[in-house]
C-alpha cells in the first residue's frame, strides 16, 4: 500500500481566520481513509483544500509524487480529483437531465449513464424535474452520480449522510464501498460507526490539527482520543 | 392608426433598451456581477463609432464591425481580466465588485470627458432611417431592424442555453460556480464570455442610441444606466420578461404622446413622465417588486467599506494630522481671489462627502443618490432665500433635505446590497429628472450669500470662513455619531447586523435616522455649493457627475473616515482647478477604485497604517493539541507503511 | 413554567422539509438541549425560534404569547437572548463595548440626544451590568481587546455575555461548546447551570453529547426534520427510535 495523497504541514483558512494549523495526512491508495472530528475541527476545510477550493497558506500537497499545491480547482478535477461537497452537490436550478449533462464531459462518461440508473433507479423517473425540487436523499444520489460517471482517481466525500434517513445513508455508503475498490477515498462522516466500518485508516482532527492516526480497531471500543 | 404608428415608433427605443437589458443580464448571469459600468461601455463605444465613422469618415462596414464586434467585447474582456478576475480569485465580497464596477465606470467617463470634452456630438446613424409602410402604418426602417436584432438575439440565446453543451455549462456556472469547477467546467472562460457579450451589447446600445440623443460623456451614459429598469423588472433572471418589459416601456412611452390634457401644468408633468419613463419604471420596480432581497447577493453590505482593523494611533500623529488639516483648510484665506473662488467649493463638497461617510462608512448603507439631497439643499436654499433671510433659509433647506432623506430612506432600507444601491440611484435620477431639469423649479433663481449679525458674508474671504464654520459644525455632529451609545450601536450594526438584531437594536429606525442625518448634511453642503458659485447649476448635481462619482471618491479615500471625505473634496477640487478640466479628477479616482482590493479602508486606511502603533499581536491560536500516545504510535505505522 | 414553545412548526426549502411538524418546550429554570445528527433540522428550528427564519406552518409562543410573526429584534426586546454558531460579535468593538451594546439596548435611547453628544440617561446602570457579566464570565483579562481578535472560544463567551447583559428570560445557544477547549466547556456548563438556577430558560443546540448529557434537564432528539423523542437524558438515550436512528451511530 503506498500513499497516494500526502499533506505536509498544511495551513489554510478563510479571510482572517486560519482553520488548519498544519495538517499532516498520508492517504493510502485504493483504500478508504476516514477523517473524524467535532464540528469546526477542520474536516471540510481539509477536503476543500485538497480539491483546491481553499488555497494552502503554507505546507504542501503531493498526489502520486507530484506537487499539486499550486494547481487550480479545475486542473485537479481534470486530473481525477473529485469532491462531493456537503449538501451542495447538485445544481438546484437545472433539471436532473441537465445536471447529468454537466457531470459527464465526454462520450465515455456519458456511456456510464446506465450505471447511474442501475444504482439509483429513482433518478431515471425524475429526469425533467428541477434538482432543487428533489428530496434530500434524491439530491444526494444525484450528487453521487457525478462519481459514477467520472470514475475519479481520488474521491473526496463530505458528509454523505447529511440530513438523510438511515436507509438512504446506507445505500449511499454501499455505493462508496463499491467505488473504493479501484479508487482512493478520503471521507468525512459524522456517524463514527459507519465510518469505522468502511475505513481502512482513520484520522481524527481537532481544532485544525491531527490528534489521532490509526486503524479503526484502535478507536472502536476505546474512548476517542479527542482533546475536546 | 395613430396609436399603431406611435407603437411602432416606441418599438425602436424599446428594442434598444431591450438590447441593453440583455447585455446586463448576460454579464450578471454568467459572472454574478451587476455591471454598473454598462453605461460607460456603451458611451465609450458610441464615441469610438462617432470618431471613426463620423470624424474620420471610415466606411460603415469598417467602422461598425470594428466598434461593435471588436472594441466592445474587448473592453469587456479587458475589464474582466484586469479587474474582475482577480476579485473573483480572491473570492472578494460582492460589495467590492460593486465598487470595482463603479471604478471602471468613473474611469471610462473620465477618459471620455478628457479626450472628447463635454460638448454634445452629433453621432452618425448606423442604420438607414427610411420610412417604410407595413400593413398600412408608417414605420421607420431602423425600428424594424432594432426589433429584428432583439428577436434574433433572443432566439440565439435560447438555443444556446438550452440546446448546447456550452449553454448548459454556462447555466451550471451561473447556478454554482464552485460546483461547476469541481465538475471540470472552465468557469473562467464562461465569465470572460459573459463580460465580452455584455460589453458587446452595451456597445450596440450606445451606437444605436447615440444618433437619437446628443452624444456627451454624461447624457448618453445616464440613459443607458436607466435601462437598469429592465433587468430589475426581470428580477435579474428572465430574458423574455426583460425583453417584454423593455418593449412595453418603449410603446407605453410613445403612446403617452397621444394623451392630451387641458391644464398646461398637468400637460408639462405628463411630458416629463413621458420623456423619463425608464427612470420612473426603475424606481417603481425597485420600490414595488416583492422579495428582491433574495436576489443580487449582498453587494454593498457594510463592513467591506471600512478598514477592519482599527488601530490605535499615537497622539502625536493625531495632532500632526489635525494641524496639517487646519493649515490646509485655512490657507485659502491667503490666496488671491480667483483661486479662493475655486477653494470655496471645498468645504461645501466636503460636507457632502462627509454625509456619504456617515451613511456608508458608519452605517454600512450604500447611497448612489446623494447628488439629489445636495441638489435639493441647494434648490431649497435658492428658492427660500428670496423670501426669508439667508441663514434661516440655509437651515430650512437642511431640514427639508433631511425630510426628503427620511421619506426616501424609509423605502430604500427595506432593500439591501445591490438593490439598495440601485434604489438610491433611482431616487437620485428621478429627483434630477423631475426637479433639477424642470425649468418650472429652477428658472429665475437668484442666490445670495448670507449675512450674520448684520455682517455681510458676500466677500469671498468672509464667505469661505463661514463655510469653514459650517463644516466644523457638521464634523462635530459626525463625531457624535462615532462615540457614545449611538456610535456603539452604529458600529454594532455595521459589524454584524445579525448580532445587532439579536440584542434587539431596531435596525430600521437606526438606518432611517442615518439617512435623515446624512441627507441633511448633504443638503447643507449643497446649499453652500450654490452660494459659493452664486447660482443653482443642475449640472453640479447630475446623477452621473455627482452621485456616482462622489460615492466612488468617498470610498476611495476611506468610506469610514470623515477626514478622508474632507481630503477627497480638497483633491477633487484641486485636480479640477489645476488641470483646467473639472472632469480630470474622475480618472485618478477611477484608477484608485480599481486598486481598492490592495488597500482596504481606502487611502485613509493607508494613512492610518503609517501613523499606527504596531498592531497588537493577534492572540496566538491555542497550541495545537499533541497526538496522544496511541495516536503517535499508530501514526508512525501508517506513515511507514504508506511509504510517505 | 413554560417559557418558549414551538407548536407544529414546519419549514421547507424547495423539495426539502427541514423541520416537519415539530413540537418543543423550554421551561424556565431548566436547561433544555436539542440534539441530532448534522442536517437533522436543529439549526433551522433554532432559527425559527429566534425569528431569523420564518415558519411555513405552526406557531412559536413566548410566555404564552404568539410571537410567530415577530422579527428577531422584537423577540429580543421581549426577552429572548441568543448566540450564533457562526460567530456574530461586533468585531471592531472591544469586548467591554460588545457587552455594553447589549446592556444599552435594553432601553430605547433618544437618537437626538446621541446626535448632540449628550450622555445616555442610564449610562451608569448599563456599565454596572457590564461589570457583573464580565465578572461572571471571567472576561476581565480581555475586556479592552477587539472582539474580532479573540479565539473562537473567546468570541463565544463575548456573545454569551452580550446576550446576558440584556437580562433575557430565554437564552438560545447555538452550539456553544464548538471551538471551546475542555476547560472552557466545563466553565460554560457551570455558568449555564447557574443561570438556570436563577430561573432562566436555557435552550441549547449541541453536537457535543457529553455536554448535553452532563448539563441538560430535558433533551429533545431530532433526525431528518422530525422530533424523535424527548425526556430526561436517560430516557432519550434508551428510547428505541433514537437508538436506531441516531445514538447507536454516535456522531463524532
Amino acid at each position: 500500500m503506498s500513499a497516494d495523497l500526502v499533506l505536509t504541514g498544511l495551513r489554510a483558512g478563510y479571510g482572517a481566520v486560519e482553520v488548519l494549523h498544519g495538517v499532516d495526512l498520508a492517504v493510502p491508495a485504493k483504500a478508504v481513509t476516514a477523517l473524524l472530528g467535532r464540528n469546526g475541527a477542520g474536516k471540510s476545510t481539509t477536503l476543500a483544500a485538497v480539491a483546491g477550493l481553499v488555497p494552502a497558506r503554507a505546507g504542501s500537497m503531493t498526489w502520486r509524487g507530484e506537487d499539486i499545491t499550486g494547481w487550480s480547482t479545475r486542473r485537479r478535477s481534470q486530473e481525477g480529483v473529485l469532491l462531493v461537497p456537503e449538501r451542495r452537490g447538485v445544481f438546484p436550478d437545472l433539471t436532473v437531465r441537465d445536471n447529468l449533462a454537466v457531470f459527464a464531459v465526454d462520450d465515455a462518461e456519458r456511456a456510464r449513464m446506465n450505471d447511474v440508473f442501475a444504482a439509483f433507479p429513482v433518478l431515471e423517473s425524475r429526469l425533467d424535474q428541477r434538482a432543487g425540487s428533489l428530496s434530500g436523499g434524491e439530491q444526494q444520489m444525484l450528487a453521487m452520480s457525478r462519481v459514477l460517471l467520472q470514475r475519479p482517481q481520488l474521491l473526496l466525500l463530505d458528509e454523505v449522510s447529511f440530513g438523510l434517513a438511515p436507509q438512504v445513508t446506507a445505500l449511499l455508503l454501499h455505493v462508496v464501498a463499491e467505488l473504493a475498490r479501484d479508487c482512493t477515498v478520503l471521507l468525512v462522516e459524522q456517524y463514527i460507526e459507519d465510518a469505522l466500518r468502511l475505513a481502512d485508516v482513520v484520522y481524527v482532527l481537532d481544532r485544525g490539527t491531527v490528534v489521532f492516526a490509526g486503524e479503526p480497531g484502535e478507536l472502536r471500543g476505546g474512548s476517542l482520543p479527542l482533546a475536546r | 392608426m395613430l396609436a399603431l404608428q406611435l407603437a411602432a415608433a416606441g418599438l425602436a427605443f424599446g428594442s434598444i433598451a431591450a438590447l441593453s437589458g440583455i447585455g446586463l443580464l448576460i454579464t450578471y448571469r454568467a459572472t454574478g456581477v451587476f455591471n454598473l459600468a454598462h453605461g460607460g461601455f456603451a458611451m465609450l463605444v458610441a464615441y469610438l463609432y462617432w470618431q471613426t465613422a463620423g470624424v474620420w469618415h471610415w466606411p460603415v462596414w469598417v467602422a461598425a464591425p470594428l466598434c461593435l464586434a471588436i472594441a466592445g467585447p474587448l473592453l469587456g474582456v479587458a475589464a474582466y481580466v484586469a479587474v474582475f478576475r482577480p476579485l473573483q480569485r480572491r473570492a472578494a465580497a460582492p460589495a467590492e465588485s460593486l465598487v470595482a464596477t463603479l471604478g471602471v465606470f468613473v474611469l471610462l467617463v473620465g477618459v471620455a470627458a478628457v479626450l472628447w470634452g463635454l460638448q454634445g456630438r452629433r453621432a452618425p446613424s448606423l442604420l438607414p432611417t427610411r420610412r417604410l409602410v407595413i400593413a398600412g402604418a408608417g414605420v421607420r426602417s431602423d425600428a424594424v431592424v432594432d426589433l429584428a436584432a432583439v428577436a434574433v438575439t433572443l432566439a440565439v440565446l435560447w438555443w444556446v442555453t438550452t440546446r448546447t453543451q456550452i449553454g448548459i455549462r454556462v447555466r451550471a456556472v451561473v447556478a454554482d460556480r464552485r460546483l461547476a469547477e469541481l465538475s471540470r467546467v472552465d468557469a473562467d472562460r464562461v465569465a470572460a464570455l459573459g463580460w465580452a457579450a455584455g460589453a458587446g451589447f452595451a456597445g450596440l446600445t450606445g451606437v444605436l442610441l447615440a444618433p437619437q440623443l446628443s452624444l456627451t460623456p454624461y447624457g448618453l451614459t445616464l440613459v443607458v444606466l436607466e435601462t437598469f429598469a429592465i433587468p430589475v423588472v426581470a428580477r435579474l433572471s428572465s430574458l423574455p420578461v426583460a425583453v417584454g418589459a423593455a418593449l412595453l416601456i418603449g410603446i407605453g412611452q410613445s403612446e403617452l404622446a397621444q394623451v392630451h390634457l387641458h391644464s398646461t401644468d398637468w400637460a408639462s408633468a405628463l411630458q416629463s413622465v413621458q420623456s423619463n419613463a425608464l427612470a420612473l419604471v426603475l424606481l417603481a420596480a425597485l420600490l414595488v417588486l416583492p422579495r428582491l432581497h433574495e436576489l443580487g447577493g449582498d453587494a454593498g453590505s457594510a463592513t467591506t467599506f471600512a478598514s477592519r482593523r482599527i488601530r490605535a494611533r499615537t497622539p502625536t500623529w493625531r495632532w500632526l494630522e489635525r494641524a496639517l488639516a487646519a493649515v490646509l483648510l485655512l490657507s485659502p484665506l491667503l490666496y488671491p481671489s480667483e483661486v479662493l473662488r475655486d477653494a470655496q467649493r471645498v468645504p461645501a463638497l466636503a460636507l457632502v462627502f462627509v454625509s456619504i461617510v456617515v451613511l456608508t462608512g458608519y452605517g454600512g448603507q450604500v447611497s448612489l443618490g446623494h447628488g439629489a439631497y445636495a441638489g435639493l439643499g441647494a434648490l431649497f436654499f435658492a428658492r427660500l432665500s428670496g423670501s426669508i433671510s439667508e441663514v434661516p433659509a440655509l437651515l430650512c433647506a437642511m431640514v427639508a433635505a433631511g425630510l426628503v432623506g427620511l421619506m426616501t430612506g424609509y423605502p430604500a432600507i427595506r432593500r439591501r446590497g445591490l438593490f439598495l444601491a440601485l434604489t438610491t440611484f433611482a431616487v437620485g435620477v428621478t429627483v434630477s429628472r423631475f426637479v433639477f431639469q424642470e425649468p418650472a423649479f429652477t428658472s429665475g433663481l437668484q442666490v445670495h450669500r448670507p449675512a450674520v449679525l448684520g455682517m455681510s458674508l458676500a466677500g469671498d474671504r468672509a464667505f469661505y470662513a463661514f463655510e469653514l464654520v459650517c463644516l466644523l459644525a457638521g464634523l462635530l455632529v459626525v463625531r457624535n455619531l462615532r462615540s457614545g451609545r449611538l456610535g456603539r450601536a452604529l458600529v454594532a450594526m455595521r459589524d454584524s447586523e445579525d448580532g445587532a438584531r439579536a440584542v434587539g437594536i431596531n435596525l430600521r429606525a437606526l438606518k432611517v435616522f442615518l439617512f435623515t442625518v446624512s441627507a441633511a448634511l448633504a443638503g447643507l453642503g449643497g446649499g453652500l455649493l450654490a452660494q459659493a458659485t452664486l447660482a443653482f447649476d443642475p449640472n453640479d448635481f447630475d446623477p452621473v457627475a455627482s452621485s456616482l462619482f462622489w460615492f466612488t471618491a468617498v470610498v476611495v479615500f476611506g468610506a469610514d473616515s470623515a477626514a478622508g471625505g474632507v481630503a477627497a473634496a480638497g483633491l477633487v477640487v484641486a485636480v479640477g482647478a489645476l488641470s483646467g478640466t473639472a472632469e480630470a479628477a474622475l480618472v485618478p479616482v477611477g484608477v484608485l477604485a480599481l486598486l481598492l482590493g490592495r488597500m482596504p479602508g481606502g487611502l485613509a486606511g493607508v494613512v492610518r497604517g503609517l501613523g499606527a502603533r504596531p498592531p497588537r499581536p493577534a492572540v496566538p491560536s491555542a497550541a495545537p493539541p499533541a497526538l496522544s500516545a496511541t495516536g503517535r504510535a499508530a501514526r508512525n505505522r501508517i506513515t511507514a507503511r504508506a511509504g510517505a | 413554567m413554560t417559557a418558549l414553545q414551538a407548536r407544529d412548526v414546519v419549514r421547507r426549502f424547495g423539495g426539502l422539509t427541514a423541520v416537519d411538524e415539530v413540537d418543543l418546550t423550554a421551561e424556565a429554570g431548566q436547561i433544555t438541549a436539542l440534539i441530532g445528527p448534522n442536517g437533522a433540522g436543529k439549526s433551522t428550528l433554532f432559527a425559527c425560534l429566534a425569528g431569523t427564519e420564518t415558519v411555513d406552518a405552526g406557531r412559536v409562543l413566548l410566555d404564552g404569547d404568539d410571537v410567530t410573526r415577530l422579527s428577531p429584534e422584537a423577540r429580543a426586546q421581549r426577552g429572548i437572548g441568543r448566540t450564533f454558531q457562526r460567530l456574530a460579535v461586533f468585531a471592531t468593538l472591544t469586548v467591554a463595548d460588545n457587552l455594553l451594546v447589549g446592556a444599552e439596548s435594553r432601553r430605547t435611547g433618544s437618537l437626538a440626544r446621541g446626535l448632540l453628544g449628550l450622555p445616555s440617561a442610564s449610562a451608569r446602570h448599563d456599565r454596572d451590568r457590564v461589570e457583573e457579566v464580565i465578572a461572571l464570565l471571567d472576561l476581565e483579562g480581555v475586556r479592552d481587546q477587539s472582539a474580532g481578535t479573540l479565539s473562537t472560544g473567546g468570541q463565544r463567551m463575548v456573545e454569551l455575555g452580550r446576550a446576558l447583559c440584556r437580562d433575557p428570560r430565554v437564552l438560545l445557544l447555538d452550539e456553544p461548546a464548538s471551538g471551546l477547549d475542555t476547560e472552557e466547556t466545563d466553565r460554560l456548563q457551570v455558568v449555564l447551570r447557574g443561570l438556570a438556577a436563577d430561573g432562566m430558560a436555557v435552550l441549547l443546540v449541541e453536537h457535543d453529547i457529553s455536554l448535553v448529557l452532563g448539563a441538560a434537564d430535558v433533551v429533545y432528539a431530532m433526525a431528518a426534520g422530525r422530533m424523535l423523542a424527548h425526556g430526561t437524558p436517560e430516557q432519550v438515550r434508551s428510547d428505541p427510535t433514537v437508538r436506531s436512528a441516531y445514538l447507536d451511530r454516535e456522531p463524532a
